[in-house]
């Protein structure tokens, strides 16, 4: 076992045993804490001799221990601490650390804290809970490996009406965006954000879409705009779906304060079977284009990368899966060569206690 | 009869001009390559253009753009006494709004700075074991789409890992910034070019 795989090993002791203490001390007083950790295990490895992009190392990806639980008669709470794998080293951050409410007035939740922002599909689960292995071309590019999360404060309201309509709206400190080592400058205008979303249900079919808008002005006056779709689509058979369709479609563009603006538009699109509550396989088909891609001469550049990842997942149940993915990406441009990779992905997530409870 | 031929040719000179004119914001002059690769004078200055070295004093940009914002660059120079080389990665085409890595010779000592238009950071301290006076060789990685840029200068090696990077911009020295483009090209001043590629970005992060 290598010296970080320890200390991690370690460090997740003390979390262990100091959440067990938390537990004892609340289910004594009935306050209903629960906690949950979650690891994401997950190893990549180069199918050609070329180098695939991949490290060829199978490594912990992430560990995560949340808790959670009532405050009070109004309010909820959670807390997440991540650990990621940077430069050999386990960095710890907090995730999730926020309290909510949907008890002050009808149809109206509130979130005030540090949280995953609320807008597409992907950038509200987190990472362990997505139904393949790695973030699609589009979502690696628009909101990082994992998603965008800041502190700020989220509402959402569902319409009263005999059909689904909500609406997420917040707005969050915005001295940063992506990945960021420092702690970044106030913006000119914090991260703002949006989202519009209905469930249907007819007959065996959910299908849940959603309309995104996120927006942004940096302290060097670099504005950033972001509007996307988001749709899922499941069939059940009993208690597991037989079939899964997910899709996101974004466009993105980045004005500076001096020079020209910058779009680029990408798209993921994952059906799925379900052979059985255990065995399910998928294929996910992306595709990404710097739309505003031009030369020293000022000539556009065709430009695209594509993608399709076959993906089998076996889940002995809730708390463990296991997954097989075998990714292919290609990368076009004018006047370049095309570039090939090829490589192999393993994935084993657990989960350790209670889960919470997972939107559609 | 004079004035409809004035008229005429008045006409005819607006449609010409307007049936050449397009979008394109061609400001750059002829091409050149260095080992195939084309690239554009932006300042033409005293360059002397070879198919397998650039030298003097001016500025050049590449023609074909990094549509990616991870990007390795690998350079082998010489610099005369008091001679400079900057690298300057997603920029425009006249290589503002970008972010550089600047290498400078007085005697023997290597000067490396990162800038952009505005601000500089002097990373010399990287360098010391650096004799300026003979070919240089260095790859480095532009990660743009971090925040700031992530920046890590390596030389002499064959995998590119933060442990063996002589220069990491996250241990210290921090970019001032991120560049706004997706074009890359080279200021020179008394110096000589060799070998300038881009290739995707050589270190992953985790």
């Amino acid at each position: 076992m290598s010296r970080y795989h320890l200390r991690l090993c370690l460090k997740l002791t003390v979390l262990i045993a100091l959440s067990q203490s938390y537990q004892l001390k609340a289910s004594n007083d009935g306050s209903g804490l629960s906690t949950a950790i979650a690891a994401d295990l997950v190893g990549a490895f180069n199918l050609s001799k070329e180098d695939g992009g991949a490290k060829d190392s199978f490594d912990v990806r992430e560990t995560e221990i949340s808790f959670y639980a009532p405050i009070d008669h109004l309010f909820e709470g959670i807390l997440s601490i991540a650990a990621h794998r940077e430069g050999g080293e386990a960095l710890y951050e907090v995730h999730e650390a926020s309290i909510s409410t949907s008890k002050l007035v009808s149809g109206l939740s509130f979130k005030l804290g540090q949280y995953f922002l609320g807008i597409g599909r992907l950038n509200r689960f987190h990472r362990h809970d997505w139904p393949f292995v790695s973030a699609p071309k589009v979502t690696n590019e628009f909101f990082g490996s994992e998603g965008v999360l800041d502190s700020g404060a989220e509402a959402s309201y569902l319409f009263p009406s005999s059909v689904y309509i909500n609406l997420t709206a917040g707005v969050t400190n915005g001295w940063t965006y992506g990945h960021s080592h420092n702690e970044g400058k106030k913006p000119k205008i914090p991260t703002h954000y949006a989202r519009l979303s209905s469930f249907f249900e007819p007959a065996d079919l959910g299908l849940a879409t959603g309309l995104s808008y996120l927006s942004r002005t940096s302290a060097e006056e670099e504005k950033l705009q972001l509007i996307g779709f988001d749709g899922v689509a499941k069939i059940q058979s009993g208690s597991f779906p037989r079939f899964l369709l997910q899709t996101e479609a974004w466009h993105r563009e980045v004005t500076p304060k001096t020079g020209d603006k910058s779009q680029s538009a990408g798209t993921y699109v994952y059906p799925q079977y379900g052979f059985s509550k255990s065995l399910s396989a998928g294929c996910r088909f992306d595709y990404f284009t710097v739309l505003s891609l031009k030369d020293a001469n000022g000539s556009k550049i065709a430009n695209s990368q594509y993608g399709f990842v076959p993906t089998l997942t076996y889940k002995s149940s809730e708390f463990a899966s296991f997954r097989l993915a075998i990714n292919h990406e290609t990368t076009t441009q004018k006047n370049q060569d095309t570039t090939k990779k090829q490589y192999a992905e393993l994935q084993s997530i657990f989960i350790l206690g209670a889960h919470p409870a997972h939107d559609f | 009869m004079k004035r409809t031929l004035l008229a005429s040719v008045i006409a005819l000179f607006f449609s010409v001009a307007v049936g050449c004119s397009d979008d394109d914001d061609s400001s750059s002059s002829s091409s050149y390559n260095l080992n195939g690769v084309s690239y554009n004078a932006v300042d033409a200055g005293t360059l002397t253009h070879g198919t397998t070295s650039i030298s003097g004093a001016g500025s050049i940009v590449f023609v074909d753009p990094n549509a990616g914002q991870g990007n390795h660059y690998s350079l082998s120079f010489t610099l005369e006494d008091a001679g400079s080389l900057t690298l300057t990665s997603n920029a425009a085409n006249d290589l503002t709004a970008g972010i550089s890595l600047m290498f400078s010779r007085s005697g023997t000592t290597l000067t490396a700075k990162i800038k952009n238009d505005s601000s500089e950071v002097d990373i010399s301290s990287s360098f010391t074991d650096v004799d300026a006076s003979g070919s240089l060789s260095f790859q480095s990685d532009f990660h743009n789409d971090e925040s700031p840029t992530h920046i890590l200068v390596w030389s002499g090696v064959t995998e590119f890992t933060e442990d063996n990077a002589k220069f990491n911009s996250e241990d210290g020295g921090e970019a001032p910034g991120q560049g706004a483009g997706n074009l890359w090209g080279l200021v020179l001043d008394k110096a000589s070019v060799t070998a300038a590629t881009v290739t995707e970005a050589k270190f992953e992060e985790e």
